[in-house]
Order: structure tokens, then sequence, then C-alpha cells
């Protein structure tokens, strides 16, 4: 819950200016990263479909809030991921549930729509929704330096923030390679407009590409250890980032907060409403 | 033996450790003498018996990459490193850096007397993925060392001249600004020792004179400089000494003012400066006669936007240039007698615009069949672009308007008697349409209006090289890549076996003309960069195009690059094909092509 | 040896090499990574022994126990395997973990194939540096692909792990020398692999992650299997089958490589038959300039 009120409260970024690149986002990265596992503790921590569901409800609203985030990229990321999960656990467990007991809402043959079912079903789904919801904020709202800033910031070694980092930011460094491919192939006659001319070059295309970014990628880690990296455990942030003693102490609270929730919520102290206990308020 | 790999670990050690790691790991277990360690405080790098091999369980015979390296470089001093591909330059760079410990078998001694930055060879390998902006890219080398102080990132860019490119983002740089704001990056550490490896690769003869005078300013400053390369050109000539390598041996060396055309030919060097020692010799036995400053008359900016030469001409240095060089090869390419000079290419008011500036404008040129234009400007001129706009490869963010004619060569006259078995071992190459059943669009008079076909169709009228191999090529091996370079000609299934036996034949042809067929079976990476240029090239020449786009075809070739790339070009001409380069090498240019043309505002 | 031979007499003052000895890995990471997988092993016999073959109305703890042994598991893996890992690997990362996450992505939960392809980075990085790497690289892929694209994977973190390593440890054994040997090696190590996610995809996921794989669990289901049964079925025939091909597909990557890449990994080269190693001797010279 503290995660995604942090979340929240992020405003709009420009991410990158001249003079004091992400300065404008108001949280440290590394509050992100820590924001981001406290509500993964959270959603599969608490056995109530009341906190995937409210987390990613927050999450829609941090996503719209936030001019940092396109929300149309946003919700079509979500959607294209959240998506075949439905339809499958949907298909899965509520249509073939294997329990028993179940209360059978529709049979035909060895097909029967029972409530069990679709509840499994729901709340499996509500859980990565939500993941999926939070951590495409993350992905959005991150580049490479972002990124290692904050893993560095939480002691993580240097190696892992840097392969974490880069992993990141492949994704423009395969497009480009990709278009350099085309283009290569366009100019020796191939009529790479035609998308089965395209398809038939593809094999090729890949296997170039994994050697060409194998080579990049060997060349680039060459490069930054010529600028320094390596020589000190832990290097200074890249960017400059807001931090200060509110961001301190949600890096420390908010881990803090989600464990004393699942620990309430395993032990029974805490107790948010289950899903049989929605579905009998539903039923009266 | 497997056991025994590179498992290194990535982190220091366990046991508490300064918080700087050793730069220069070899000092530490060294049993030195007080006198022999004052000594080496005195000098700001010194190499005594140090050899580096890549892996010590390969089985390689006893070639290391370097072979018992004895040098030395006091503050205030700049040494040049030179050496055909191969020699072990780089590998010295890194060595000196101490950037090797991780990728073989150092031993013994290198020793430096503080900070010491090194700046790559690669200008495409010039980003480091962590940063987006110059800014970020010039506080980088301060950051990693985990110093928060603020960094002068204006005052870093002017020391080079490059004050225009703050805020930049970086992918919209050009190679060599990229190695220039990676340099000032470097410079902010304020190092002992700078070692460069290439610096003068792609930067254009004014961005080099500015890079000379600010590694001046840091030798003032008690700083020492270590470069490295292939060629020699206007930042070697400034070094103090020149040392050369071969085969990772230190095979001679001279004061900078003593080196002459000869001594770099014989170590396979690369020239691309007149020399103050051949210009002496030459002054005397031309009882003085003036000696042509022809690359700074040629590179000085021209009124115009584009100034060609006249058609046939060749600019007046020509003949004092190849008088000096006796140990090169002939000139590249015989000239059109002017009368019968006719375009094979014509551009006509060509305007490329990139959201919405004019990259150039109204630009007129032609070029002839048996010909060599050379395209000349600074960095960022639109070289590059011109190629790709004339190749239709500019992608969707820019817009090309203006006419683009082609005449597809009349079949050329038998190549001169004794210099033409490179192209016999090729034949028959004219006429083109018996070799291959692709539709060519040309009308009655056999005038393609290339302007109007997309860029897989001009791909047999024009072949264009880019300037980064790599991102031309994608097969495992060098053979693998020619046979799938190009689509074959539309056929009937029964004909595959004859059209891929076919394409096998060119493709030994090709290898053969590009001096490849030895490595016909590496993976393309494993060549030296100016063979994977080659290779790109003879995937070009497989279509068997009329006209050549070399967009920056010297970049870091040693003598023997340079010799095989000269007889790429005339094995082409030759067979009536026409040339168009990019280059900043204006001495070169000034010998291989009739004529020069100037990009820029 | 020839490393003698390969440096002049004269001068020899220190010897520095990576490959010389395997350094003296401290104590503590072999501890760790066998404390990881120890936790593994405990938390898939723990929810094998406690747990009902069939989700619950309420989904209850399971998921929390399954999530935090195997996650814990993988970071004890992962920081044992740290001071295992030759530096230069960490360069190929990315690429490995970018190409787990994209290959996997598509083919595993986007297309109808009951395959999952989602290790091909971390068996060509175990192949090329070791078992350490290869388990390392499967951690971070699934940690950064459920944080980035799709968290449910962050799940299967410790199968992950398995897989890269078993690939060092196949490549150890010499069975990427020949392609038959790649794809036994890949068949057994898919067994251990699909019984390890199989738990995860029952009591996390209902069976129903990928297009492909999820299908099969319905149809298992359909002819009376309980949950974890019909998902295991799935899970060993998938898992085998992806494995073996996954492990074919990293043979002939390695073969297509640039030997300036493969050549810093004395285990890779191992692997390259007698005929490519001469080739990389005769090309290492072209590197070094």
């Amino acid at each position: 819950m503290t995660a995604m009120q942090g979340r929240l409260s992020e405003p709009g970024l420009e991410r990158h200016s001249r003079t004091s690149p992400g300065s404008s986002a108001i949280l440290h990265p590394a509050t992100e990263l820590v924001l981001l596992a406290s509500a993964l503790l959270c959603i599969y921590g608490i056995p109530s479909p009341v906190v995937p569901a409210t987390l990613l409800a927050l999450a829609v609203i941090t996503a719209a809030a936030s001019p940092r985030i396109a929300l149309g990229r946003w919700a079509a990321t979500f959607a294209v991921l959240a998506a075949p999960m439905l339809l499958m656990v949907g298909l899965i467990q509520g249509v073939f549930y294997p329990g028993d007991r179940a209360e059978v809402l529709w049979r035909w043959g060895a097909a029967a729509v029972t409530v069990d079912g679709l509840a499994v079903a729901l709340q499996l789904w509500l859980r990565v929704a939500a993941m999926i919801a939070v951590c495409a904020l993350f992905a959005f709202g991150s580049d490479s330096a972002r990124t290692f800033d904050g893993m560095i910031r939480l002691r993580a070694p240097l190696g892992i923030a840097y392969v974490c980092a880069t992993a990141l930011s492949l994704i423009p460094l395969l497009r480009g390679q990709v278009s350099h491919a085309l283009e290569a192939r366009a100019a020796r006659g191939w009529n790479t407009a035609r998308l089965g001319t395209r398809l038939g070059l593809l094999p090729g295309i890949i296997a170039g590409l994994l050697t060409a970014s194998l080579v990049q990628l060997d060349q680039r880690h060459d490069t930054l250890e010529q600028r320094g990296f390596g020589r000190v455990r832990r290097p200074a942030s890249l960017q400059e980032h807001r931090d200060g003693r509110v961001q301190r102490a949600i890096r420390w609270a908010a881990p803090l907060a989600s464990i004393a929730l699942v620990a309430g919520a395993v032990s029974g102290l805490v107790h948010l409403p289950s899903a049989s206990e929605i579905l009998g308020a539903i039923r009266g | 033996m497997g056991e025994r790999s590179s498992y290194r670990s990535p982190e220091p050690s366990p046991e508490p450790s300064p918080e700087r790691l050793p730069d220069l790991p070899l000092d530490r277990s060294l049993a030195r003498s007080a006198a022999e360690r004052r000594e080496a405080r005195a000098q700001a790098l010194s190499l005594i018996g140090a050899s580096f091999a890549y892996r010590a369980d390969e089985p390689i015979d006893a070639r290391a990459a370097l072979s018992n390296i004895n040098l030395s470089l006091e503050p205030g001093e700049m040494l040049a490193v030179l050496g055909p591909q191969g020699s072990g330059t780089s590998t010295l760079c890194r060595l000196a850096a101490g950037l090797l410990a991780d990728h073989g078998l150092v031993s013994g001694r290198v020793e430096a007397a503080g900070e010491v930055a090194m700046l790559g060879d690669d200008p495409e390998a010039q980003l480091t993925g962590m940063t987006s902006f110059v800014d970020d890219e010039i506080r980088l080398p301060t950051r990693l060392t985990g110093s928060t102080r603020p960094v002068d990132v204006d005052g870093a860019l002017e020391a080079l001249g490059m004050r225009r490119l703050a805020g930049r983002r970086l992918d919209t740089l050009s190679g060599g600004e990229r190695q220039l704001v990676a340099l000032a990056g470097l410079m902010t550490l304020d190092p002992s020792l700078l070692v460069l490896d290439q610096p003068a690769l792609s930067l254009d003869p004014s961005a080099r004179v500015l890079l000379r005078d600010a590694l001046r300013r840091f030798l003032r400053g008690g700083g020492a400089v270590l470069l490295a390369g292939h060629q020699h050109d206007e930042l070697t000539a400034a070094a103090d000494r020149v040392v050369f390598l071969q085969r990772g041996r230190i095979a001679g060396g001279a004061a900078s003012a003593e080196v002459t055309q000869e001594m770099l030919a014989r170590h396979g060097v690369w020239n691309t400066v007149d020399l103050a020692a051949d210009a002496a010799r030459i002054v005397k036995r031309n009882a003085g006669g003036a000696d042509p400053e022809s690359a700074s008359e040629l590179a000085a900016p021209a009124a115009a936007g584009v100034v060609p030469t006249a058609p046939g001409a060749r600019p007046a240095p020509q003949r004092e240039l190849e008088q000096r060089d006796p140990e090169l090869c002939e000139p590249a390419q015989h000239e059109p007698e002017p009368e019968r000079w006719e375009p094979l290419l014509s551009v006509r008011d060509m305007t490329v615009r990139r959201e919405g500036f004019a990259v150039f404008e109204g630009l007129d040129f032609a070029v002839a069949s048996g010909e060599v234009l050379a395209i000349i400007g600074a960095n960022g001129a639109g070289k590059s672009t011109l190629l790709r706009a004339i190749g239709a490869l500019l992608g969707a963010s820019a817009s090309t308007t203006g006419e683009l004619m082609l005449r597809p060569s009349t079949p050329t006259l038998p190549a001169p008697e004794g210099s033409g078995q490179l192209q016999a071992r090729v034949a028959p190459t004219h006429p083109r349409d018996t070799r291959t059943k692709l539709p060519r669009s040309h009308d009655a008079k056999g005038v393609v209006e290339l302007g109007r076909l997309a860029a897989h169709e001009r791909a047999q009228y024009v072949g264009w090289v880019g300037q980064d191999p790599g991102a031309q090529l994608s097969a495992a091996t060098v053979r693998g890549e020619l046979e799938r370079a190009a689509p074959l000609a539309s056929h009937r299934r029964r004909d595959r076996a004859r059209l891929r036996e076919e394409r096998r034949r060119a493709v030994q042809a090709v290898l053969e003309r590009v001096d490849l067929a030895e490595s016909s079976e590496e993976h393309p990476y494993d060549l030296t960069p100016a063979q994977r240029k080659d290779l790109v090239i003879a995937s070009a020449l497989l279509l068997e195009p009329s006209v050549l786009l070399l967009d920056e075809p010297t970049l870091g070739r040693d003598l023997e690059g340079m010799r095989r790339l000269e007889r790429i070009i005339t094995d082409f001409t030759r067979s009536g094909g026409a040339v168009l380069l990019t280059t900043h090498d204006l001495r070169w240019a000034a010998r291989v092509a009739a004529r020069m043309m100037r990009l820029g505002n | 040896m020839n490393t003698r031979d390969s440096v002049s007499g004269q001068g020899l003052v220190t010897t520095m090499s990576p490959g010389e000895s395997r350094p003296n890995a401290p104590k503590w990471a072999y501890l760790l990574t066998a404390a990881g997988s120890l936790v593994i092993i405990a938390t898939y016999v723990a929810v094998l022994v406690t747990q009902p073959a069939t989700l619950g109305q309420d989904l209850g703890n399971t998921t929390l126990w399954v999530m935090l042994g195997y996650l814990a598991g993988a970071a004890l893996i992962a920081a044992g395997t740290l001071p295992l890992i030759p530096r230069s690997i960490y360069a190929l990362m990315p690429v490995a973990i970018a190409l787990n996450i994209t290959v996997g992505q598509i083919v595993g939960t986007l297309t109808p194939i009951p395959l999952y392809l989602d290790s091909l980075g971390s068996v060509i990085v175990g192949v090329l540096a070791g078992p350490a790497a290869g388990a390392l690289t499967g951690v971070l892929g699934n940690v950064i692909w459920g944080v980035t694209i799709n968290p449910t994977v962050i799940a299967f973190t410790a199968g992950a792990a398995f897989v890269g390593a078993a690939a060092g440890w196949a490549a150890r054994l010499g069975a990427f020398r020949a392609a038959w040997w790649a794809v036994i090696a890949g068949l057994i190590v898919g067994v251990p692999g699909g019984a390890l996610g199989a738990p995860v995809a029952a009591f996390l996921f209902g069976g129903g992650l990928g297009v492909g794989t999820g299908s099969i669990v319905a149809t298992l289901q359909a002819a009376g299997l309980e949950m974890l049964g019909a998902t295991t079925a799935q899970s060993l025939a998938s898992d085998t089958a992806d494995k073996a091909i996954i492990f074919l597909i990293a043979f002939l990557v390695l073969r297509a490589l640039p030997k300036r890449i493969v050549r810093r990994y004395p285990l890779a080269m191992r692997s390259l038959s007698a005929r490519s190693r001469r080739g990389a001797g005769e090309t290492r010279e072209t590197v070094s300039a």
C-alpha cells in the first residue's frame, strides 16, 4: 500500500534536461526499486483479492497522472502482457477446474463453469495483472543510468548493477541493429519493403543480430572500462537525482511495512476479506 | 583444464581493500631497488621487457601479441607508436593503460606514474550505453571514480573546440565528434598520461589541428601522450618521437622530424601528411622549388558550397606527390580523355532535408565512367548523407529532391596489357545482361532514372558501402556473407542449382579480387577492420554495379590496406565503373581521384 | 603450456594470467551456493508434501512460500556465484538476458507452441563461461524479465538458475563437442528443470501462463488429472523437448560466434572441435591489431 502511494506522489518529470538530467524526477531510482519490491511482496504475500485489485487501480491512476509515462503505451503493454494470461487462466481453471465440491454454474461434457474455478482464475489473474501494471510503471520511467544509480545506491554489486542496467538499454540498440541490417539488405537488392522477403531474411538477420550485439556490448563494456569502470567499487551516481531524508525513510519504511503487513496476514492479525467472503457477501 | 579458466573475482577480494583497486596490478609484486623506483617515478610511463599473450592455453605457436617491449615516456613528451594492422599497436595501448589483465597473460614491467586515461580506436564503439547526453558522458569518468565533484563540462569541450556539442544527444553525433566528447571526458580526470589509439581516425583535418593544439597544451602542463595507429597523420607528426612496431616487437624508431616516406613504407605505415624530412630533400633537389602545400591548399574553405574541379583536370600538386611517393603503387585511375568525357552518374539540383533542415541544397555534379570523385568536407557536412541519398538509404526522417540519372556504361575497352590480371579473373564482367536476368529498367537510350527507383532496385546500379562495416554484415563466415549477400535473380526451380553454382563462382572471384580468399572461412568479426570493409565492398561488387559509393574507405588502414583499396578501386574503374568516395585523407584523395568536391557551408 | 615460450626469456618479472590458476574462490561462495540450492530443494519438497494437489477457492499462502523460497534460494546462488565468474562475461550477459526475454516472451506466452525457449541466453553463457555464470544469467534474466515485462517469471527463477548451471556442467563434461550429445544433455537437464517449474506453474499461476503450455494443462485436467499432476506432466514433456532444442541451438550458436569472443573462455574453446580451435589460433593475431 505504502508502495503505491509513494509512486502516486510522482508528478510530471521531464526525464532529461541538459544541466541536471533526471533531476526533475521526484523519486530517487533506489526508492522506486524499493517500492517496486515492496509492492510485489504485498501482492504475493497477502491472500486477498483486495490487495492486487487496489494496486492495479493505483497503478492505472499513476500511469494516467504521470506525464513521464505515456498512458497509451503503458496500457498497450499491459494489455498485450495481461490479456493472454486472463484468457488462458479463465479457460483452464474457469472451465476445467478439477475441484470435487465445486459449485457448477454450467456444464457441457468435461467442461464445467464453476464458481470456484472462476474465483481461482480471477484471483490468479489479478495478482499477475497487478504485478505487470506496477512493473511496467518502473520500466517505462527508467533508463540505464537511472537503474544503475538506483542499484548502486542499494549496494548491489557493480557487475550485477551493470548487467541489469545494460539489459534495459538493449531495446534501442537492437532496434537500431535491425534497421541497419534491413538497410544493408536493401542496398544489395533485397526488397525489404515486402513482408515475404523480410520473413525470408529474418533467420539470417537474427543470427547476425546476436553476434553483432554480443560484439557491440563487448565493445561497450571495454569502452566503459576505459572510462574507469570497475576501478572503484561504488561509483558516484551518473545522473543527479533528488534524494532526501523523506526518501531515505521511505526506503526503510516501505519494505518494513509490507513485511509487517504480510506477517500480519499470515498470522491472522490483519484480516483482509478473502475471495469466499467476498463471494458470500455478493450472494447475500 | 577448464578449471584454470579465467575465474577472476569481479569484485576485489574479500579482505578489506583500499577504495581504489590498483590500476596496474603488476607493480605490487615487483621487487625493485630504490634507485629503479626513483627512475620509474620520473617517467610518465615505463615499459621494461613487457610482453603480452592472449590465451596461454591455446594451441598457438610462440607468437605473443607483444614481445619484450621497452619504452619510456617522460612528462611533457608525446610518443607515437606506428605499425601495420596486427602489429600490436592497440594491444600496446591497452597494456599501457592497464586494461589487459583480464584478457590474457601479461609479463614484464609496466609502470605509470599517475592516472592513465585511454581512448579506444573505434569511433562506433565510443558509446557506453550508460549515458545519453554529451554532458553526462563528460561527467562519466569522474563519476566512475566515485567522485561527485562538479565537472566543468563547457570548459572540457571548449579545450577541444567542441563547445557547440554541449547538450546534444550522443546518438546524434558523428564518429569523430563522439571520440572528441569521450576525450573531453577523460581529460577532466586530469591524467598524467593520455593513451590515444588512432585518435585522428575519423576527424577532419581542422578537428585534427584542434586536437593537436589541445594535446600540446596538455603536454605543456606536464602530461605525457602515447599515440598509436596504422597511419602517420597530423597528430603523430606532432609527436616528439615515433616508434615502429612489427609483429609485436619494436622494429625501430626516429625523431618525428626525421621520419621519411621510405621509413614509413618499410614499416607498413600509411602516410597522410607531407613529411618535413622528405620535403627538405625535394627542396634541395629542385633547387628551392616551392613545396606545394597540397593538403592545406585543397582544404581551404571554398566560397561556394561545392567546388568541383574541371572535369578531367587533375589537381596540380599531384605530380609532385607522386615523385615523393616512390614506394606507392601507380596512380590509381586512368584518366578519361576530356573530349570523350560523358557522365555515367549525374546529379542535378539535389537537396536533402532532415527534420526541416537542409543538409545540403541544390547539389549538381556528375561522374564519368572510369573516374573517381572524392567528396571532402568537415565532420557533419553531409558526406555520408549524400552517398546514402544516392543509394536511397536515408530512411523516413529525410526527404530527397532532385534528379539522379545513370547512363550504364557501354562495354569497356580491354584493360591495358599487363595490368589486367586482376580483372581477368572475374571475366566476363560485361556485358552485364548476360550475367543476371534481373530486370533492368532503362529507356531506349539506356538512361536510368535512379531517382524513381527504390533502394533495392538501385542496388544493381550503385553499390553502397557504409562507414561502419559491422552494420552491414551478418553471416558467420566471410564466404557465407557473400553467398547470401544479394538475392538470386528470379528463376525457375530447375535453374536454381545452376544459379547457386554461378553465385559460388562469382563469390570466389570477388574474394580473390579483394584478397580475402584465404580468410573465406573466418568470421567477419575476426577480420581486421580494413578487411571487414573490403568484405562489404566485395558484397557490393557481387552485383556488379556501375557506381561504387565508398563512405570513408581509408579509415584506419595501414599501407597494405591502402594498397589493397587502391587496387580494388583501380580494378573497378578500369572495367568502366565510377567511384564516389568520402575521405578526410586529402593527400590520398588528390592522388586517387580525378576530381574533388567539397561539401559544407 | 607454451606460456613461457611465448614471452622472451628476460624481463619475465611477474606473470599474471586469469587462466593460470583457479583463483582461490572464497569458501563462503561455495557455501552460499550450496545453501541456495538447499533452500530451493527444501521449498520444493515442502510444497509437494504439504499442499493439496488443487488450489482451493482461497489461494492461501502457498504462493508466498513458493515464491519466497525460490527467490531466496536464487538470491543466495547469485551471491555465491559472483566471485566465481570471469569479469569479461559481464559484458555478454545483457545480450544473453535479452535473448532469454525476447525469445521466451514471444515463444512462451504469445504463440501456441508448448515450449518456453526462455533459457537460450543462460545456456550460451553457461557453455562459454561455466555453471556459475550460467546460473547467474538465469537468475538475473528472470528477475529483469519479471521487473520489466512479465512478473510471472520471477517465480521460475530457480529453474532458470538450474538450467544455466546445468549447461555449464554439460560443457565441462564435453557435451557440446557434438550435436547429438548436446541434445541428449538437454533431454536430461529437462527432467529436473520441468519438475522444479511444475509447482510454481500450478500453485502460482494455475498452470495457465503460456498459450501452448496452458492448453496442455487444460487438456490433462479435463482428462481427470489433478492440478499439480497435470502441470507436472506438461512440464516434464515441454521441458525435456525445450531444453534439447535449446542445447542444440546453443551448440550451433557457439560455432557461429566470432573467435575474438569465444577465445576468451577456455571452457568454450574445449567445446569446439580441434578444427575450429586451430582456426582460433590463427585469427588471434588479427584481433591484436
